[in-house]
């Protein structure tokens, strides 16, 4: 027996690895809940990766959804491509990203180098972390339970939402502990015992979840025009196979939706 | 006496851990089916990426006197 969203892991990656399985469905692989429906993959940014995908997802029948094409110029611009496709009772929804938020290139590339040596082509746990540091309340709670399986007590120390953990962590590992207030501003905090961390800890999930809305809020303003003329493309794209349908939406979308968001992509 | 700990998912969630590897797959599996439920619901909406909703299916909703 196997999963939908393995299954499609293995095709993308046949031959060579092109893709990282992430969010909600990388999550389970790392057996903490089953929150989302749809299936999410950073891939290598780069020509043959994306061609592959196509050719995966049109051998399923798969159709666009609004977004970005697949194409390394918007993607490089931190877009996100959508299809979506059946698969019997269940609507396969398959989204995309080269530059997945709050990964820096270096561990970008960092990622894709383990993924390459282990051969497990999953998102590792603090980079998982890291995209989850959302605008939604309820993947805070998903990162709580990501840093208690983080080997490294560092990892833990800069992704812990738990006050109980940060301040046992901090008495068991000063050293870590000094390096990581760098990162995290809040470990400075500890000393200052539970209350005082706690309230430190809903304020720097606040303040992360509305620079995440930001982040959206210019992706969404630089898309207003492609968004207008969106119902119109869709219709033409409708019955086309997915390889006519990409070019013919990629011919749409250049000139209409800029490659990079206003003020620039970001990691 | 167990020391207290912050809790911050379910014990059926947390119990994924424990499945094997066949349970765990029949479970999700399962689980994806079950959810199948909301397609109407979340039709225009995204889990991932930097769109929020398909104006495609919010203008369709419109024409026909639907609320977005």
């Amino acid at each position: 027996m196997n999963n939908p969203y393995l299954e499609l892991t293995d095709e993308l990656n046949r031959g060579r690895l092109r893709a990282l399985l992430s969010s909600g469905q990388a999550v389970v692989v790392h057996r903490l809940a089953i929150m989302s429906k749809d299936g999410d993959w950073i891939l290598r940014e780069d020509a043959e990766a994306l061609d592959h995908v196509l050719e995966v997802l049109s051998g399923q029948g798969a159709r666009y959804r609004f977004g970005a094409p697949l194409d390394m110029r918007w993607l490089a611009g931190g877009w996100s491509a959508h299809l979506e496709f059946r698969r019997e009772v269940l609507r396969i929804r398959t989204d995309f990203v080269t530059r997945p938020p709050r990964i820096a290139p270096e561990q970008l590339a960092r990622m894709w180098e383990e993924a390459e040596s282990t051969g497990h082509d999953v998102v590792g746990l603090e980079p998982l972390a890291a995209l989850k540091l959302t605008n939604r309340d309820k993947d805070y709670a998903v990162v709580g339970e990501l840093a208690r399986l983080m080997s490294a007590p560092r990892s833990q120390l800069l992704y812990s939402r738990s006050s109980r953990d940060l301040i046992k962590l901090a008495d068991e590992h000063p050293a870590e502990l000094a390096e990581a207030i760098r990162q995290r501003p809040l470990l400075a905090r500890i000393a200052e015992g539970r209350e005082v961390l706690e309230e430190a800890l809903d304020r720097e999930r606040r303040v992360l979840m509305r620079v995440n809305e930001d982040r959206l809020a210019r992706y969404q303003a630089t898309a207003e025009s492609w968004a207008r003329l969106w119902p119109a493309v869709q219709r033409q794209l409708e019955g086309l196979p997915l390889l006519d349908a990409h070019r013919l939406m990629t011919s749409q979308a250049e000139g209409v939706l800029p490659f990079e968001p206003s003020g620039g992509a970001e990691s | 006496m167990t020391d207290l700990r912050d809790e911050f998912l379910s014990e059926e969630d947390l119990d994924l851990r424990n499945l094997p590897q066949d349970e765990l797959i029949a479970y999700w599996n399962l689980w994806l089916q079950q959810a199948q439920s909301t397609n109407d619901l979340d039709e225009a909406l995204y889990s991932h990426g930097v769109f929020e909703r398909d104006p495609a299916v919010a203008a369709r909703l419109t024409a026909v006197g639907l609320p977005e």
